[in-house]
């Protein structure tokens, strides 16, 4: 067993509240919903804040609520309530498949989704102990300044390991922030950055307080994830697509790859080549060799990159045959693991 | 015959506590004064230790010892060979030896002070390959190996620590004699046991001057006897108390960080406390042998086997000290000549020192190795005589009166019934239900494990019996087998039985669990026991002369002249080889062509068994080492560059979980001639070597793909699949 190292836990009631401590407290304090993440990462002296933020004892920030803009999601809804939902499981299974392959039942019904959309970046040099690190050399994500799997980087390329983050981000989420200076609303890809290290692109006071996501009306959803179990482990890809269909031509259409970058890595030019058109086998071979082109897996995770890389176009092929209804010729399973 | 409670589906009497948490296991053990051990680990493969600084560690507060090898005595530890320094001593050899020692108040302020020992090395040349070990002019682990205690003398080069070898017949003349010679290399993998309880202990040295041990240890009696070596202590000076042990497969056999936690207390005057975290456990455990095995077969024209040169070479790592076997190799080695009557057969095993782990042994050491090679070679040759691979295996298949490779007989051998029954259970020769599917076919078989154990019996004056017993339930059940076995030769009721666990104060030895012995040894010594007071319990009835009177009766009648009713029995079971356990095994994979993945959509088990005393124990031991197999199989890896292991976690080291398990039949072939209690047989070891190979196979037959090394990873099978297109 690895031990915890001392810290102070405070428990805010409101969200406002919450963020004012993190403002307060500054570079010292950190978030924490479910602690999934968050407790692991610091008993391998990951993250060593002195001051935690609980956000568990806060109402306001769960539940899932319909209306006619579409629905809200509190963040600090578990991953079990997401999947359970009967709304979100018909308006957009993908969000409802993705939550419920995160790990494990267990850290389900304990992770929430704010959590998941804000959970670390990952790589095989930094998800390990304060020892391991320490023998190999510190890296720059923590405690050094260079970067092991691409030594001469100057930047940080840890994964971007959500399952829910790219689903979001192809349905076209929006995330209400609160802040010890006030609110915003933005899309899902303001909230990232592609860097390992300063992944997220907001304040750090800022409370990730709802995801919004917008009426249905028409999109169809899928995601597909690789890991090498059948539960338990992060996604060493994910591939969400989701397409809003008129009859069998594609309206519009958004592709977003988890796990092959610091941060969901929206598939454009691939997604393009969807609008307009009927889809058939050739099309999705077309649009899957043009979404695995920007994929540029590095050797940070399970499975080797070479394969990585291969395996973005068998998925997002998959992934497009699923939206479109087209059975695809073997295993077209909702998850390969 | 039909018993009462032999042979009833009984669940688990202390399950209710082992999920409860209300279980004591050795790390749950607290005494007045108990202080926290930890040992700091080296960050290199192999170095010397130029200084070490322990001033700060020392001065922190809560600090109350802290330990290197100069304050220890010049002792080497192992549990047949004995290579391996307490702490190390001038030198480390792999990383994650130990180096220093700390005790402290609580387990943070211990971790802290490892943070301030500071000690300087210089690297030497280090070799991680087992090939390479054995070159000329590789760099040596150990100067003189032949000269510690226990080491066999058969040394082809330094870096060898045991040869073991098997020969039946000429194997030269028998290849001569074949029509066509096949010859294949496989490897395997690192492979950690998987227990989910980590090594932990707790040594305290009592008022009368006793040291006092508390383990996660499956031998009580061959622990006190490797700590009083290592502490250089009277045996009697030593008492191991019996805990419940959180898993073992054969991996908690030694001494570990007891010796450090007995120079603890010595030091700090307070019973230590020393529990490995998990992933010191993946680092500085005791894992599985990874294995080179070259495989050649010389058959005749009508697929008869002739020949066999097995050649394994078996990475140790960085001392012997693990392996308990006299031979310092693994028995399992033998497992080369697979189900097969071979006429000349040569085994010859390896195994070789480099700067890794050091390996040790796990559940059927050395079989599930020796039985991938060789039942992958079994199907790669059938598939060149284009033979069935079933077919191929009826050829040859082992018959009464056969001599195994160790020199046994054979007897009451059911090969050929346990094949037939798994190929009908799984369809076998039925077409596949679609293409990427494929079906494989694997066998072993294994002995009833020996040994000797001690049981006492005791009416009580209520009526219930006690068994009394020093041998350790290492979470299979076998405490519920041995209480039904004294329940059935006593005609009670199982909940008028009850387990008292011994201490090594108790008895005078037990061979402890291991090698597929406990329900035979420790079933028979309680079996005889019950037999002996049950003689007693009739022989007092007639005394009273009143044949209905109860239990509770017969033992208040003798309390009341000053006796008790209460018998002994120390069984010691012989090396028998006549009866061993067949199993055979299929599988039916889907391979994910565009993936390469493959999905286990079906498997078959079917084992030669004996009496089943337990069928829901029983099951689980089908079940459990078919998991282990599965695991083997497809994914448990501990990746190693340069003896540096990543895979340091349960999230990276990939044990199977539930949705990764098949659906499974399995088919139980009874026959009651085995040698332990009312006729049983074992179980613990016979599901799990089968399993790769079987899968190995069924890949091959669903994509063309043979993987040689495992485990077989979906980005093995893809890239084998590439490979195969760009050939055709
Ligand atoms: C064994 C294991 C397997 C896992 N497998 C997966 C997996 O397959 N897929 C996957 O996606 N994740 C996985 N996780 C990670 C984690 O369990 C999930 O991402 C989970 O959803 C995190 O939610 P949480 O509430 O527990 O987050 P926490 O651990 O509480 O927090 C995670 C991060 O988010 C921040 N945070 C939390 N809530 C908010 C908020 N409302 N506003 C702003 N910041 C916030 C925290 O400060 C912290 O930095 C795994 C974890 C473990 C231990
Ligand atoms: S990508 Fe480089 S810098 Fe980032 S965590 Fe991995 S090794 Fe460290």
């Amino acid at each position: 067993m690895i031990r915890l190292p001392p810290f102070t836990y405070l428990a805010p009631g409101t969200v406002d509240a919450a963020a004012r401590l993190m403002a307060e407290h500054g570079r010292d304090a950190m978030l924490v919903a479910g602690g999934t993440d968050l407790y692991p990462n610091m008993k391998r002296r990951q993250f060593e804040p002195k001051v935690l933020v609980g956000l568990r004892g806060i109402r306001e920030l769960r539940g899932v609520r319909g209306s006619a803009s579409g629905w809200t999601i509190g963040a600090a809804t578990t991953l079990s309530a997401v999947t359970a939902h009967p709304g979100i499981a018909r308006d957009f299974p993908a969000l409802a498949t993705a939550a419920g392959l995160v790990s494990s039942p267990q850290l389900q019904n304990m992770g929430t989704i704010g959590g998941n959309v804000c959970v670390d970046t990952r790589c095989n040099y930094y998800n390990q102990s304060y020892e391991w690190r320490k023998a190999i050399g510190f890296c720059m994500k923590k405690d050094g300044d260079i970067c092991l799997v691409a030594p001469g980087s100057s930047r940080c390329w840890a994964v971007s390991s959500s399952d829910t983050a790219p689903v979001l981000w192809a349905l076209g989420a929006r995330v209400r922030l609160i802040g010890a200076g006030g609110e915003r609303t933005v899309p899902m890809p303001a909230l990232y950055r592609d860097d390992g290290i300063e992944y997220l692109a907001k304040r750090p006071d800022e409370v990730v307080a709802d995801i919004l996501l917008p009426p249905a009306e028409g999109w169809r959803s899928a995601y597909l994830k690789l890991r090498r179990r059948g539960s338990f482990d992060f996604p060493v890809l994910g591939v969400a697509v989701a397409a809003r269909m008129d009859g069998d031509i594609v309206r519009d259409a958004r592709i977003v790859l988890g796990a092959v970058a610091s941060l969901p890595r929206p598939a454009e030019r691939a997604a393009a080549a969807l609008v307009g058109q009927r889809v058939t086998r050739e099309l999705i071979a077309r649009v899957a060799d043009l979404a695995a082109g920007p994929a540029k897996p590095l050797d940070n995770t399970d499975f080797t990159h070479p394969y990585r890389k291969k395996m973005t176009r068998v998925f997002v092929a998959r992934a497009l045959a699923a939206v479109a209804g087209l059975q695809n010729g073997s295993a077209a399973s909702e998850e390969v693991a | 015959m039909a018993h009462r409670i032999v042979g009833k589906p009984i669940g688990r009497l202390d399950g209710i506590e082992k999920v409860s948490g209300e279980a004591r296991y050795s790390g749950d053990v607290m005494l007045p004064g108990l202080v926290w051990g930890k040992a700091l680990r080296s960050p290199l493969p192999h170095a010397r230790i130029l200084r070490i600084d322990t001033s700060k560690a020392k001065a922190l507060a809560g600090v109350l010892a802290v330990l290197t090898a100069r304050d220890l005595p010049d002792i080497l530890v192992g549990r047949r060979m004995f290579d391996m320094p307490l702490l190390a001593r001038d030198r480390v050899r792999f990383i994650g030896e130990r180096v220093a020692v700390v005790a402290a108040l609580d387990p943070d302020i211990a971790e802290e002070a490892l943070a301030l020992i500071d000690v300087e090395y210089e690297d030497l040349p280090a070799v991680f390959d087992p090939v390479e070990a054995i070159k000329d002019g590789a760099p040596i682990l150990h100067e003189n190996p032949g000269a510690y205690d226990g080491a066999p003398s058969e040394r082809p080069h330094p870096n060898v620590q045991s040869v073991l070898r098997f020969k039946l017949g000429d194997v030269e003349a028998g290849f001569r004699a074949s029509d066509r010679v096949f010859e294949h290399t496989f490897r395997t993998q690192l492979d950690h046991q998987g227990y989910l309880e980590p090594h932990a202990g707790v040594v305290g040295i009592d008022e009368d001057g006793r040291v006092q041990v508390w383990a996660s240890n499956k031998m009580p009696f061959r622990l006190k006897e490797l700590l009083s070596q290592a502490l250089q202590l009277p045996p009697a000076q030593i008492r191991v108390n019996l805990t419940p042990i959180g898993g073992d497969f054969g991996g908690k056999g030694s001494v570990m960080d007891l010796p450090l936690a007995y120079h603890l207390a010595r030091a700090t005057g307070r019973p230590v406390k020393m529990v490995m975290r998990y992933t010191e456990e993946l680092m500085a455990g005791n894992p599985r042998h990874p294995a080179v095995i070259t495989m050649r077969t010389g058959v005749s024209k009508d697929g008869r086997i002739v020949a066999r040169r097995v050649k394994a070479l078996f990475n140790s790592g960085a001392y012997a000290a693990f392996k308990p076997a006299p031979s310092v190799n693994l028995g399992g080695t033998g497992m080369g000549a697979g189900v097969y009557r071979i006429s000349h057969l040569l085994i010859e095993a390896f195994c070789v020192y480099s700067n890794n782990i050091p390996c040790g042994h796990a559940r059927s050491p050395g079989e599930p190795q020796m039985v991938f090679a060789g039942e992958s070679h079994m199907d790669m040759i059938a598939r060149e005589l284009s033979l069935d691979p079933a077919e191929f295996r009826r050829r040859n298949l082992l018959r009464d009166g056969d001599l195994l490779a160790n020199g046994h007989h054979l007897e009451h051998v059911r090969a050929s019934e346990t094949l037939e029954a798994a190929l009908k259970a799984s369809h076998w020769s039925e077409p596949k239900p679609g293409p990427w599917i494929g079906r494989g076919a694997a066998m072993t078989h294994r002995h009833i494990g020996v040994g000797f154990t001690n049981a006492r019996v005791r009416l009580e004056s209520d009526g219930t019996v006690t068994l009394l017993i020093a041998l350790p339930d290492t979470g299979t059940g076998a405490h519920l087998v041995l209480r039904q076995v004294v329940a059935e030769v006593l005609g009670l009721p199982l909940d008028e039985v009850e387990i008292e666990i011994a201490t090594t104060d108790d008895f005078t030895t037990d061979s402890g669990v291991g090698g597929s012995r406990v329900t035979h040894t420790g079933g028979r010594a309680a079996y005889h026991a019950a037999e002996k007071l049950k003689e007693q319990i009739q022989a007092e009835a007639a005394k009273l002369g009143e044949p209905a009177s109860s239990l509770s009766a017969i033992a208040q009648a003798a309390a009341r002249e000053g006796r008790t009713l209460e018998a002994s029995h120390f069984y010691d079971a012989k090396a028998h080889g006549a009866v061993t356990s067949f199993t055979a095994q299929v599988a039916e994979v889907a391979v994910d062509p565009a993936t390469g993945q493959v999905t286990v959509r079906h498997f078959t088990t079917a084992h030669d068994v004996g009496t089943i005393i337990n069928p829901i124990g029983h099951q689980g031991q089908i079940e459990g080492g078919l998991i282990q197999g599965l695991g083997f199989a497809l994914m448990e890896e501990m990746k190693t560059e340069d003896g540096q292991i990543s895979t340091l976690s349960l999230g990276d080291f990939k044990l199977p979980t539930i949705q990764d398990i098949p659906p499974l039949t399995t088919v139980l072939l009874e026959d009651a001639v085995g040698p332990g209690p009312f006729n049983a047989k074992a179980i613990g070891e016979g599901s799990i070597s089968a399993v790769a190979p079987a899968i190995a196979n069924a890949v091959a037959d669903a994509c063309g793909v043979r993987i040689l090394d495992l485990p077989i990873t979906a980005e093995k099978v893809y890239f084998g699949l590439k490979d195969t297109e760009r050939r055709s």
